[in-house]
């Protein structure tokens, strides 16, 4: 058939939809007088039990909005426009109290350093616990149940020598799974990774990605995990969000993303990563150009100044995201339509 | 990728530093030329116009003495300025010196880390700066005539373990630093290191605490010279204009309120210009 | 045929560990342990390993910052502990260090050009005119407006601090660059762009080059030869297309496997590595026995006992594993 429609409104079943975010825009106001527009309109929906993705370079917006979807955005940051929806509610109406009930029980974060976030001198046990007794006071048996059950999910089955014991004494990757566990310790309906795996090594990575696998198909909950790296979100999401300079770029179920990538910044990111199993060429492909000066953002859209296909409307008006297919949407005035990532980097 | 706007940018427009820049220098401009522009000779005795209160004052007797006169006649304004002179400009100097001093242990004791001539210079440090500065200045001053040149020295004495500490610090820290290693690697001498690479880092180090560490140290110099420990009668200075009027105090009382008033404005506008420099550099508590 | 440009001759690296009043000696770190290889001119030799087992020490090492606790380091045949001072003078000149975190490494109170400079005045250029026509030159070799060169490292993005400290290793055109991980703290789209620079540097410069990575798939382009490095020993070092198609040791075949990869994602093939879950050894208490032993799939009983000495498995191809098969010597 072959056709593209640009507008297409899908009846889309919504009862499975768990977090919908629209038009959020975070700015940061520096002393300078500058502001620094790190998420300008970002959109997407999460649903139960899925696996979001959302992939971005420095200055992408992508930390700043899992910071935005908790309301933990740091000084000179404020959210200054859209919904963040969750389960039927939008976050950013809810009166601080509110929020932090919400924060840890139903939304976890877990994110990058795993040394620096917890206290030395504080029991692995206790750090459970206390994750724990911020919302709930309960006995200290019936604490210590959700704490081995906590630590089961992410694998640790020998609690008895672990609750006594500092951070420490375990590997970084070790560390990050008990973050995990403290993360999942009420089962929250969300849990957003930011950055787990970045600046550890190869082998944690996949024992960490790992982790959250089995997290997820033990609890069902829907994650959120923002990276850089390809890799990572290539193996562990159902859809992919490309960030781009405060603005999404690209939204697509992993498999057409990676098959068949529409925005030309995905498709840049694609071929510079370098893959083992491609094709072994004299040089890589690489996109021109720096990263975005986030305080003077051109008119038009962000990407246009490293965009080899770009034309003169590119220049002037910023493209808004369209629908392309089923659920795909790309923010893109000539989304290229015949790029095939199989057949350009010959993958083995 | 955020373009800063230069610190020096922002500190111009921060008003309190604008206020205390203008006192401060409005003090410098008296230091400078104080004797050119006083009124009166300050060393003149006028036993008929004694005790003249200021000008504002309801029982204002002329026009002439706008802050009045002490106890033997003198015109308190022109002995205001030169007080203001002699008393900054020992504060001056004794900061510059205890700076140059601090710096050289600090520089020699942090290259030295961790090493035995490190702990050594420390805790001579240590010592320096847990002696007490009246007992410190007592003794000193009691044991040689307390001149311009004593003067400086216990105050410099005092003064000086604070930026030791300091700079110290800064050189272990950047001791570490890649650009550093870049520079060994590159064959420089360990001279070249000190002098141009870590002494350029070690200015804005000391730019914070200078400001507060000059109002210290004027008000201890006033402080000498107010129990007499300081410049000497007929050497005019703050703390000795106000130790002049101590026994009028109940009624004449702007003999010795009026110096001490010059003091906390002094004082007060260093740390203005110290707080902004502080949240400017971002190192503000 | 000539001597390699640099050579490792049994390098170990090992500091005390003292403790008490008294400073005594009760242990020893063993941070890098007992390596030997060669780079040949012109040659670009990759070193991978994990964060902590020993490549940034090694490299501090060969650079002459620290000298090793036995071994030797060669440069052309020459003890880059023993030189002359002629010979300090041409190594400092013909050897240059990249380092990981480009913007640490400049100066944060020096302009791009004052950085740039002390390079230059440090080798012995007296006449400014020539330096500065040297600083423009290379700046723009590496793909930097030489107006750059005015401003701060903190004005500059990290793709452009990284570009400034490859001019500052090429202003006076060495023969051998060690580059530690140079790539790591830069974004993606950035890093293959810095690969093809480098490349195309050593090309036009005729350099030598010692990669330091953390991953195997971004050294595939640029390397000839690959050594593989856990806990401060070499585990299997040989030509490239050697390790990629015929990796021997256990550990080379785990870093294959987790390199990025979109066929897995678009396969949905699953995501379990063969290594067990763990830490890289102490360098305070290394094992006895094999190195990798307490993360190894395949350990047996001898690899708890003694460590495997290098065999030979093919042309060039070192493996230290009791399970690789040694070739024949014909």
């Amino acid at each position: 058939m072959g056709q593209v429609s640009k507008v297409i409104t899908h009846q889309d079943d919504r009862s499975d939809v768990l977090l919908e975010v629209n038009n959020l825009k975070t700015y940061f106001y520096l002393q300078s007088g500058d502001v620094v527009k790190a998420v300008d309109g970002v959109d997407f929906i999460l649903r139960k039990g899925r696996v979001l993705g959302i992939i971005g370079e420095s200055g992408s917006g992508k930390s700043v909005t899992s910071r935005s979807i908790l309301r933990i955005v740091d000084d000179p940051g404020k959210v200054v426009g859209g919904e963040i929806i969750f389960k039927g509610n939008n976050l950013l109406e809810l009166s601080e109290n509110e929020m932090a009930k919400i924060r840890g029980a139903q939304i976890s974060l877990i994110f990058q350093d795993p040394t620096t976030s917890f206290n030395p001198y504080i029991k692995i046990g206790e750090h459970l616990s206390e994750a724990y007794r911020v919302h709930k006071k309960e006995s200290k048996e019936e604490i210590k149940r959700h704490v081995i059950d906590a630590l089961k999910l992410v694998g640790i089955s020998n609690y008895e020598d672990i609750l006594y014991r500092y951070p420490c004494e375990f590997s970084a990757g070790f560390r990050q799974r008990i973050f995990i566990a403290m993360a999942m310790i009420f089962n929250p309906a969300l849990l957003i990774a930011d950055e787990p795996t970045t600046n550890l090594g190869i082998t944690i990575q996949a024992e960490i990605i790992e982790a959250l696998i089995e997290v997820k198909e033990r609890v069902g909950n829907s994650v959120i995990i923002i990276t850089h790296d390809f890799g990572v979100v290539s193996q562990f999401s159902d859809d992919i969000l490309v960030m781009y300079a405060g603005h999404c770029v690209e939204y697509s179920p992993k498999k057409d993303l990676l098959l068949y990538p529409r925005h030309p910044y995905t498709v840049g990111l694609i071929q510079s990563v370098p893959l083992l199993e491609a094709r072994k060429t004299r040089r890589l492909k690489s996109i021109p150009g720096f990263p975005p000066d986030m305080v003077n953002k051109p008119e038009g859209c962000p990407f246009a100044p490293r965009c080899t296909y770009k034309q003169e409307k590119c220049i002037h008006k910023l493209p808004t995201l369209i629908e392309i297919g089923k659920n795909r949407k790309v923010a893109c005035h000539y989304p290229l339509s015949d790029y095939h990532t199989t057949d350009d980097l010959k993958l083995g | 990728m955020i373009k800063k706007n230069k610190p020096i940018g922002l500190l111009w427009k921060d008003k309190n530093f604008l206020i205390g820049l203008t006192i401060i220098s409005i003090t410098l401009f008296i230091t400078l030329f104080a004797s050119q522009i006083v009124p009166f000779d300050p060393g003149k005795v006028a036993p008929r116009e004694r005790l003249m209160p200021p000008l504002w004052s309801s029982e204002s007797t002329n026009a002439f003495h706008w802050l009045g006169t002490d106890s033997i006649g003198r015109d308190l304004l022109s002995r205001i300025f030169l007080g203001i002179k002699n008393s900054m400009a020992i504060a001056l100097f004794s900061i510059g010196v205890a700076i140059f001093i601090g710096a050289v242990v600090g520089l020699l004791s942090g290259l030295s880390y961790p090493g035995f001539f490190d702990s050594l210079l420390m805790r001579i440090t240590d010592i320096q700066m847990g002696f007490p500065f009246v007992l410190l200045a007592i003794i000193i001053l009691s044991l040689v005539r307390p001149t311009v040149f004593t003067i400086i020295l216990v105050l410099s004495l005092s003064a000086w373990p604070a930026y030791a500490r300091v700079i110290r610090s800064g050189v272990i820290i950047e001791k570490e630093m890649d650009y550093v290693a870049a520079a060994k690697i590159l064959g420089a001498s360990r001279f070249r290191i000190a002098f141009k690479y870590l002494g350029k880092n070690l200015v804005p180090a000391i730019l914070p605490v200078a400001p507060m560490d000059l109002a210290s140290i004027v008000i201890a110099e006033s402080l000498l010279s107010f129990m007499n420990l300081g410049i000497q009668p007929p050497g005019i200075s703050l703390g000795n204009i106000m130790a002049d009027g101590w026994n009028y105090i109940n009624t004449h009382w702007w003999i010795t309120a009026l110096p001490g008033i010059v003091v906390f404005i002094i004082v007060l506008s260093l740390n203005l210009m110290a707080d902004a420099i502080q949240s400017v550099s971002g190192k503000k508590p | 045929m000539s001597a390699p440009i640099l050579e490792v001759v049994d390098v170990n690296k090992h500091y005390p560990i003292r403790e008490g009043f008294f400073n005594k000696q009760t242990g020893l770190k063993q941070v890098v342990n007992c390596i030997n290889f060669q780079i040949e001119d012109g040659e670009t030799v990759a070193l991978v390993g994990e964060s902590g087992c020993g490549k940034s020490v090694l490299l501090r090492t060969i650079i002459g910052l620290e000298q090793p606790t036995d071994g030797r380091v060669l440069y052309k045949e020459m003890d880059v502990y023993k030189m002359d001072r002629k010979g300090v003078k041409e190594f400092r000149k013909k050897v240059q260090l990249i380092f990981q975190n480009a913007f640490t490494s400049l100066h944060p109170r020096f302009t791009i050009k004052q950085s740039l400079e002390e390079v230059l005045i440090l080798t012995g250029i007296k006449d400014r005119k020539r330096r500065e026509q040297i600083i423009i030159d290379t700046l723009s070799k590496v793909g930097l407006d030489p107006i750059y060169r005015f401003r701060y490292p903190d004005q500059l993005s990290g793709g452009q601090c990284q570009r400034v400290i490859i001019a500052r290793a090429l202003v006076e055109q060495p023969d051998l660059i060690l580059a530690d991980e140079p790539i790591s703290s830069l974004d993606v789209s950035l890093q293959a762009q810095v690969i093809n620079l480098l490349m195309d540097l050593q090309e036009e410069y005729k350099m030598s080059m010692l990669f330091v990575a953390h991953d195997l798939a971004v050294v595939r382009q640029i390397a000839s030869k690959i050594m593989i490095m856990y806990a401060g020993t070499i585990l299997e070092s040989g030509p490239s297309s050697e390790i990629y198609n015929n990796p021997q040791h256990p550990y080379t075949k785990v870093l294959l496997k987790s390199a990025p990869s979109i066929s897995k994602g678009i396969n949905e093939v699953g995501f379990h590595l063969d290594i067990k879950v763990g830490d890289i050894p102490n360098p305070d208490s290394l094992p006895v026995g094999c190195l990798f032993n307490t993360r190894c799939m395949y350990s047996e009983e001898r690899c708890f006992h003694e460590r495997p000495i290098s065999l030979k498995v093919a042309p060039g191809h070192l493996v230290s594993c009791y399970l690789a098969k040694q070739m024949d010597d014909e």
